[in-house]
């Protein structure tokens, strides 16, 4: 079975999004205060949710095509620009440690990828 | 355990850049809240892998109604004809149990992020791949095999040396 790029890019764009989806949890959560008014109003926890359902309809759309021992694995992709963002946008440090693990887990999933097939 | 994680602090401030400061929420959480919001998300892959089974089992019974039948379904005096599908969805325990479960992760995961760091917390999203792999042989039995091993292995590696950076 070959995997169309469509799917590819679907399953690449949804992680993309679920990314951006943490970042706006992450924002949401700083002030967090867990009254209805507030959370309400917590519009950056509103942009996070969305970004995750809009994230799970385009990883719907490029699953639904293509090799899932491909398609699987570039989910963890996400990570990378979740580790991006984390240090452009909170200022968090990028340590060896850090960038260590996420390598470790992107390998880890890769092989689970392979182990589907 | 906590000696060997101060040493290793002052490499967290060497790859800062230079003039930056820490985020104030990470700042002000207590080694103890970072902690506990580490193990909200291995709590939360507990969930959505659970939740992605049940999901899974839901679609498997969907999938036996031929596309576009539609049901007669009557509520008190008020009479409907409404999609099969729609019907079977709404009243598919496994998927609402499924979905229950997924909204209760998002509130832990949210719950989570506000003492710990994101470039710590997200990655560990990675051990639910490690949840589905092995319900996936006991609920679907799927085949065990070197790579799904070695996957699970390295997985677990990388989301403990997350754990160490991000307990301290």
């Amino acid at each position: 079975m070959t995997t169309p790029m469509s799917s590819i890019a679907l399953v690449n764009v949804a992680s993309f999004i679920g990314s951006l989806g943490a970042v706006g949890l992450k924002a949401g959560a700083k002030n967090l205060k867990l009254t209805i008014p507030a959370l309400a109003t917590n519009w950056k926890l509103h942009a996070g949710i969305a970004g995750y359902l809009l994230s799970s309809i385009f990883f719907m759309l490029g699953l639904k095509h293509g090799d899932l021992s491909v398609l699987y694995p570039m989910v963890s992709v996400g990570y990378v620009w979740t580790m991006i963002w984390a240090k452009v946008l909170f200022g968090e440090p990028l340590t060896k440690a850090k960038v260590g693990a996420l390598a470790l887990i992107l390998v880890g999933v890769g092989l689970l990828g392979l182990g589907i097939s | 355990m906590s000696a060997t994680l101060e040493q290793t602090m002052p490499e967290e401030i060497l790859d800062a850049p230079a003039g930056s400061t820490p985020p104030k929420s990470a700042a002000q959480s207590t080694p103890e809240q970072k902690r506990k919001a580490l193990w909200m998300v291995v709590a939360f892959t507990l969930l959505a892998s659970v939740a992605q089974v049940l999901y899974k089992m839901g679609a498997n019974a969907l999938n036996k109604i031929p596309a576009g039948s539609m049901v007669d379904v009557t509520l008190g005096s008020a009479h409907f004809h409404i999609s099969a599908a729609l019907v079977a969805v709404a009243t598919n325990v496994p998927m609402i149990v499924g979905l229950t479960l997924y909204g209760m992760g998002a509130v832990m995961m949210v719950l989570a992020l506000q003492h710990g760091e994101l470039s710590v917390l997200y990655p560990i999203i990675s051990l639910s791949y490690v949840w589905v792999a092995i319900l996936s042989v006991l609920v679907f039995h799927e085949q065990v095999n070197a790579f799904r091993i070695g996957g699970i292995a390295v997985i677990i590696a990388g989301v403990a040396v997350l754990g160490k950076s991000g307990s301290r």
